[in-house]
């Protein structure tokens, strides 16, 4: 993919300047949001090795890209946009899970409604939520296929609109809902099987 | 409600957890929370179920101290 394919839709008016002043512009507005981007490679890749890679990796070609990023549009969502797709690239051959959440998996499927079911009152259903560990809550979002996963992610655990998703994925509103929804409920899903294992809730 | 009814409507709350509905969806949804005691509950669940989710997906994950200074030497570097 080039430079110029991953900053479409986020800012595609060139700006001008010199080299000079992009350089100065990068360091400032760009750098800065490195300890953002940094978690949210962690969360992208499970590993800290790995996520100091796909963040230099992404840094070299938000520099390299940054005279067709339009000042004053949303930085951070054409960092993330960078991001995500060269994370895509460098660890797709990795993938070895099914794809897609089928329709039926999730159709209906509400964590709430499997714990009111038991009869608890929903101040201890969230109390069973908190007791998990972080890193079971961690492992249950890890478990999704990968687009449903970064889709939750992007808008969960970073707070993306619809809209800024649509544009770091290339994909239409439509698919971002869906995913969304469908990644939700499995999420809700994988939480109830390992509230189950660790005795939380009784089967 | 019938059991299509309710999932439309949770559907809805999902969208409307997400800011993303209009502001006149916004107000029936709220009209609705305010009437019906189940989606209530519901909706408050799954606004504790996104903080805990958000909450303990993020935490800890600090960049090593020295990460910028090499990305700004990978940069020179391109450079040339």
């Amino acid at each position: 993919m080039t430079d110029e394919a991953e900053t479409r839709g986020v800012g595609t008016v060139r700006s001008s300047g010199s080299p000079e002043e992009l350089e100065e512009r990068f360091e400032r507005d760009a750098l800065p949001l490195l300890r953002d981007l940094y978690g949210a490679a962690v969360r992208l890749t499970r590993d800290p090795t790995d996520a100091e890679d796909l963040l230099q990796e992404t840094y070299l070609r938000a520099y390299r890209g940054f005279a067709g990023f339009e000042e004053g549009t949303n930085l951070r969502a054409w960092l993330y946009r960078i991001l995500t797709n060269s994370y895509i690239n460098m660890y797709r051959k990795k993938q070895r899970e099914p794809q897609t959440i089928s329709e039926d998996e999730v159709e209906e499927w509400y964590l709430y409604g499997k714990l009111a079911e038991r009869g608890a009152e929903p101040s201890a259903e969230v109390t069973a939520l908190e007791a998990l560990p972080d890193e079971d809550v961690r492992a249950a979002l890890n478990a999704l296929p990968e687009q449903f996963r970064i889709a939750v992610l992007l808008a969960d655990v970073e707070g993306f609109s619809y809209k800024e998703i649509a544009a770091i994925l290339d994909v239409p509103i439509g698919t971002v809902m869906s995913r969304l929804h469908r990644g939700r409920r499995a999420l809700e899903k994988a939480l109830m099987d390992v509230m189950r294992e660790r005795g939380i809730v009784q089967r | 409600m019938s059991s299509d009814r309710v999932q439309h409507v949770l559907r809805e709350i999902e969208v409307y957890l997400d800011d993303e509905l209009t502001e006149e969806d916004c107000r029936r949804i709220e009209r609705h929370l305010a009437d019906c005691p189940e989606c209530f509950d519901h909706e408050q669940f799954l606004v504790r179920l996104r903080e805990i989710v958000r909450r303990k997906c993020r935490e800890g994950a600090e960049p090593p101290e020295d990460l910028v200074e090499r990305i700004r030497s990978a940069i020179e570097l391109t450079r040339g």
